[in-house]
């Protein structure tokens, strides 16, 4: 039986997609299957590592290696890449000794696609779960001078 | 209060993670549906109610730490204040709060003519300031004398002109009890006051109690309260209020080769016999004894007097620190007579017309009665400044002030434990003060040109605060004394060098040299002649500490 995670991401009405639990339109949903695995993945990747005080490996360098300068798409494939060696063992070791369904498991994961423009950068992301399954999720970052 | 966790922070990581297991497991059973292992719900949910519940668990360890004495006792720091106070008060016990210290000012003259020193009149010593509790007016006629206010000024055979008033420091503090001969620097001009000294030392001065010392007094105040072992005499002298400040007690008896009152023609130790000894204040007292001295011999002008401080005098005094004239004690300046090397000292123990009534220990020498109340001694020096020529020795006399420094309290608790009530029926009791190794510390502090200097006061005041508290010991560490110094040195600023050096005055009326050393300064024991750590204590004066700053370049 595949158990429910509340859903990080909610849609709004004109199709864009907002980091919420809940909306004014609604109260929230759960996910499972593919969309909790990529919800995990998402919120694995751009927690920053240390953030989380007394779960010191969890997360990832990505956000600031990007935020320190990465400006050429060869930079941001280099800093996904680093953050994959921190990802999948966490990943993984979240999966190990559990009964999720297959389609919840992790299996890989590739950066497609990257399209950077002044203040924004936009990765697409395939995420294959064990079931053979592969997701592509488009992930929005905007960085503004503060 | 210092056992709330205010800082979310600062947990242990192995707590949370802990409570992190337990949460879910709980949680797993309610809503066996829901995901907890991972994803949004770990990381928001649990996660974050983890962090609390281990606040909240730390919160009631630390409670409960500080409402145990043992756990106090092995870390007094964890203790809050509030919570303490109230774990005392199970034990009917207080905090004490502190008193300020008091005492005795001679105020020297320009002339003599009426004086007034107003009410609140504040004057200053080494950086601690004390008042007058009233207006104090100097009269020149003993008729015009009538309230406690008035003084009847008097003036020394050399001619100086003084009269004593009282004052009290205006805060609380041991720093108060300032030393005889203090200089006190009015804050406002008085009329025809030349300089003011302490007349003798100040006393009642005590800091408010710390949680190390309320925790000790706890655990002393648990134990009974009789002459039986070290612990409960050490209690029963503190629960009795005229003592409960005195700091150290060391019990010397049956088994102890410091314990050498075994008068027999065995040479064995058949017990029965108990040396007490206490150090009642961190530093001695010096006073002034007014003795009729009697003239011994004399050269041409020059006299050699002698007189006998009784029992009475000084109980567990040490040594007479100057003979003067009448009326100069406390005098900074004025003449001091010239002491012969050493000064005979004998025991009295009462044979005398004003026997005491009280129960005696068994004494048999000057030196087992040496620093007790049962020590008596006679002084001779050479008066320089009297003309002898027209005396004759043997019959004239003259009066004498007599500077002796003592350890005060000692008549007072060895009048207690004597008590029918009080004292052991199998042994005596013989209260003693500490063997003293008096210290005098050279230090010198580097400072880097062009920041803040050290207040040397805060230096003199840390070294004698550290090593009159330590209690009895053979050793002393210049080690130690430099991190204490540091806690009060400013940034750029370090110890470079100390020096110590003590001087031991043994029971036989010796003084031995201990040291120089810049490393540890330690007695040579002699456990026979009741020389050991357990019967000796360190003193520090503040007249006796030197301190040398030194500017340096940065390299």
């Amino acid at each position: 039986m595949a158990l429910e995670d509340l859903a990080l991401f909610q849609q709004n009405l004109n199709g864009t997609v907002v980091q919420a639990l809940a909306t004014p339109a609604n109260n929230g949903y759960t996910v499972t299957g593919v969309i909790k695995l990529v919800q995990r993945f998402l919120l694995e990747l751009l927690t920053e590592k240390g953030e989380l005080v007394y779960l010191p490996e969890r997360g990832t360098k990505f956000l600031p290696l990007l935020r320190n300068g990465a400006a050429t798409s060869w930079e941001v494939n280099a800093a996904f890449a680093i953050a994959l060696l921190d990802l999948e063992p966490n990943l993984l070791a979240e999966e190990e000794d559990s009964d999720l369904e297959l389609d919840e498991q992790y299996q890989a994961a590739e950066l497609k696609n990257i399209q950077v423009t002044p203040g924004m950068l936009t990765a697409t992301i395939a995420i294959q779960n064990k079931a053979g399954f592969i997701y592509n999720v488009s992930l929005p970052l905007v960085f503004r001078l503060l | 209060m210092a056992i709330v966790v205010s800082d979310l922070s600062t947990l242990d990581t192995t707590d949370v993670q802990t409570q992190l297991e337990t949460i879910r497991g709980m949680l797993e059973s309610l809503e066996p549906d829901i995901d907890l292992n991972r994803g949004v719900l770990h990381d928001l949910l649990l996660y974050l109610s983890a962090v609390l519940a281990t606040a909240n668990q730390t919160n009631v360890d630390l409670v409960r730490q500080s409402n145990s004495l043992a756990a106090i006792e092995e870390d007094p720091t964890l203790a809050d204040d509030d919570v303490l106070d109230r774990l005392a008060s199970n034990y009917r016990t207080t905090r004490k709060e502190g008193s300020q210290a008091t005492g005795s000012a001679v105020v020297v003259l320009t002339a003599s003519v009426p004086t007034v020193v107003p009410f609140g009149t504040v004057f200053t010593s080494n950086g601690v300031t004390f008042t007058t509790p009233s207006v104090f007016v100097g009269r020149t006629n003993e008729d015009d004398v009538i309230t406690d206010t008035d003084k009847l000024i008097q003036t020394s055979p050399s001619g100086i002109i003084s009269f004593t008033i009282s004052l009290t420091a205006e805060e609380i503090g041991d720093n108060g009890n300032i030393s005889m001969g203090a200089q006190l620097t009015p804050d406002t001009t008085l009329t025809n006051v030349s300089s003011v000294y302490a007349a003798a030392t100040f006393g009642g001065g005590t800091d408010e109690e710390t949680n190390t010392e309320l925790s000790a007094r706890l655990l002393a105040g648990t134990s009974a309260k009789c002459l039986s072992s070290r612990s409960s005499i050490d209690g029963m002298i503190r629960a009795e209020e005229d003592f409960e400040n005195i700091l150290q007690t060391s019990v010397l008896g049956f088994g102890d080769q410091e314990q050498i009152r075994y008068h027999s023609i065995l040479p064995v130790a058949f017990g029965g016999r108990m040396d007490l000894y206490v150090r009642t204040t961190e530093l001695w007292e010096e006073s002034v004894v007014v003795k009729t001295a009697t003239l011994q011999s004399k050269v041409g002008p020059v006299g050699t007097w002698a007189l006998t401080l009784t029992r009475d005098d000084a109980p567990g005094f040490y040594q007479v620190t100057k003979v003067c004239q009448e009326g100069e004690g406390a005098i900074e300046d004025g003449y001091a007579a010239i002491l012969t090397a050493g000064f005979s000292v004998t025991v009295n123990t009462g044979e005398d017309a004003t026997a005491s009534t009280t129960f005696i220990p068994d004494l048999d020498t000057a030196d087992e009665a040496r620093f007790s109340r049962y020590s008596t001694a006679t002084v001779t020096f050479t008066d320089t400044d009297t003309d002898a020529s027209g005396l004759t020795n043997g019959v004239s006399t003259r009066d004498y002030d007599v500077v002796v420094r003592k350890m005060p309290l000692i008549l007072e608790i060895q009048d207690f434990v004597a008590g029918r009530d009080v004292r052991n029926p199998a042994s005596d009791c013989l209260v003693k003060a500490p063997v003293p190794v008096f210290l005098t510390v050279d230090i010198t502090i580097n400072v880097l040109r062009n920041s803040t200097e050290p207040d040397e006061d805060d230096v003199k005041q840390t070294i004698m605060d550290y090593v009159n508290g330590t209690g009895f010991t053979g050793t002393i560490t210049a080690a130690a004394v430099s991190g204490q110094v540091h806690n009060v040195l400013p940034t750029n600023s370090y110890v470079d060098d100390i020096t110590l050096t003590g001087s031991l005055l043994n029971p036989d009326g010796t003084t031995t040299a201990v040291g120089p050393s810049s490393g540890t300064l330690s007695i040579v024991e002699d456990a026979e002649a009741m020389i050991s750590s357990r019967t000796v204590c360190f003193f520090c004066a503040a007249e006796d500490i030197t301190v040398t700053l030194e500017t340096i370049d940065a390299p």
